[in-house]
């Protein structure tokens, strides 16, 4: 090749090659998502109800590996799932008692369990200028009485999109995703009927 | 030849054809994985015509999704070719005071099962229901633009093919995208307080030879909180002959 040539291919090549890269796969990473702050929201009367949450492993340690064009992203989603869905409770309902097992502490004083539980967690980047993060959570949050019986069951189902240039945009989205995630569950959970009818219940007895 | 400055003219010539399908490939590159948003669930699906029931306040309606166009419009693709029919379902609760619980029933129960019910056989002409996890793991494809455009870059780089195609790269964009749509479109479990209404779509595989799929059986199951009562909704719904020609394009 001659020099005149590699003068122009070498910086052309890198150049495209660069370009495509950041529309495209990346270099992958590991995001660690912050729990959400729940400030002034949800200010409102508690219910009346003693809550069992459970809070186990498997949403505690949660991670989501994405896999795009060879590049890996990791996202710690656990920690962040299990302490907003905790400081969520607690600001919901009068008494909440943690555990980490369905069986844990089912002789206790309680009259409700409520069971978080992550359904699927998807991140995807459609490119363009600029280019498109578009995170996906399916959160599911049931309730069931000393019994048993379904007292409450919503799927949040939270898409977030992210419009922005530079890898962050895969950590942005994903914060954004489960923050407004909770501020759904929040405001599901504060203004159910399900659960208001279930708390009248308990005083009514 | 040209002797004057040195170089062969047809050499020079083969180093801008490198050159541009270089360029060509790293353009191509992220116009390949550029997908369009399909759009979210809205009106539209419950205006057209579709089949209900209304039993105990609790309405149920549904209209499996035929259309190749309408189906691109949810989904991004036409399923049908990937042998899943999706069903679109509207939840509402009628009543003022009743709630229910609602959910897909993969099957409906038998009159053996449950003494209320007539006995009525499966019916579903090779149409299965299939979970949205499944329908998503099942449109999995793999990302090979990385070995393809090796492929086309020359022989130099084609050793470097048979390790690469060992490699899991992720899914392509556009079976990622996919995937986000079955899972984020489907119809959950719910509690139906009074008033309130649930939709989002089934997915039922169809059998690879798509002139037998003749019917598909779509159940679901709602159960009233307060009597613990449990009904079964159950549509039989002839699937039109156009999806076979879908299918068979």
């Amino acid at each position: 090749m001659s020099r005149r040539s590699k003068l122009i291919t070498v910086p052309v090549s890198i150049i495209v090659f660069l370009f495509a890269i950041s529309a495209c796969g990346g270099f992958g990473g590991r995001y660690k998502i912050d729990s959400k702050q729940m400030g002034d929201s949800l200010t409102g009367e508690k219910f009346p109800v003693s809550i069992r949450l459970v809070l186990n492993p498997e949403l505690c340690d949660h991670t989501y590996i994405s896999k795009r064009q060879g590049a890996k992203r990791v996202y710690e989603l656990g920690e962040a799932f299990c302490t907003s869905t905790k400081d969520l409770s607690a600001r919901v309902f009068k008494k909440v008692t943690v555990v980490s097992t369905e069986d844990d502490g089912i002789q206790g004083d309680y009259d409700a369990t409520l069971i978080p539980k992550v359904i699927d967690t998807s991140v995807l980047v459609r490119p363009g200028a600029p280019p498109n993060f578009e995170a996906t959570i399916i959160y599911e949050c049931s309730m069931v009485d000393r019994n048993n019986r379904m007292v409450f069951l919503r799927t949040i189902k939270e898409n977030k999109v992210y419009q922005g240039y530079g890898y962050e945009g895969y950590k942005i989205v994903m914060q954004q995703a489960v923050d407004e995630l909770f501020l759904q569950l929040g405001n599901e959970l504060s203004f159910s009927p399900e659960i208001k009818r279930f708390a009248g219940s308990l005083s009514a007895e | 030849m040209n002797r004057n400055d040195g170089h062969c003219p047809c050499r020079n010539n083969m180093q801008g054809h490198v050159l541009l399908l270089w360029i060509m490939i790293y353009l191509a590159l992220p116009v390949s994985c550029t997908t369009t948003r399909p759009a979210s669930i809205d009106t539209q699906l419950s205006t057209r015509e579709g089949d209900e029931q209304i039993r105990e306040g609790l309405r149920i309606y549904m209209r499996p999704l035929e259309d190749a166009a309408e189906i691109k419009k949810y989904f991004g693709t036409n399923l049908i070719e990937k042998d899943i029919l999706p069903v679109f379902v509207l939840a509402e609760n009628r009543t003022g005071s009743e709630y229910f619980l609602v959910e897909p029933a993969d099957r409906y129960p038998t009159a053996h099962e449950d003494k209320d019910l007539d006995s009525i056989g499966s019916g579903t002409g090779g149409t299965e229901y299939m979970s949205a996890t499944q329908a998503k793991k099942s449109v999995y494809t793999k990302d090979t633009s990385l070995e393809t455009s090796l492929i086309m870059t020359g022989p130099v780089f084609w050793l470097a093919i048979v390790p690469l195609s060992m490699t899991d790269y992720g899914p392509t964009d556009a079976s990622k995208s996919l995937q986000q749509a079955l899972i984020t479109q489907s119809l959950r479990k719910q509690t139906l307080a009074p008033g309130r209404t649930e939709s989002g779509f089934l997915y039922y595989h169809l059998p690879e030879d798509a002139t037998s799929a003749g019917t598909v059986g779509i159940n679901l199951k709602a159960t009233n909180l307060e009597t613990q009562h449990i009904m079964y909704f159950r549509f039989m719904k002839e699937l039109k002959k156009e999806d076979a020609n879908v299918k068979a394009e």
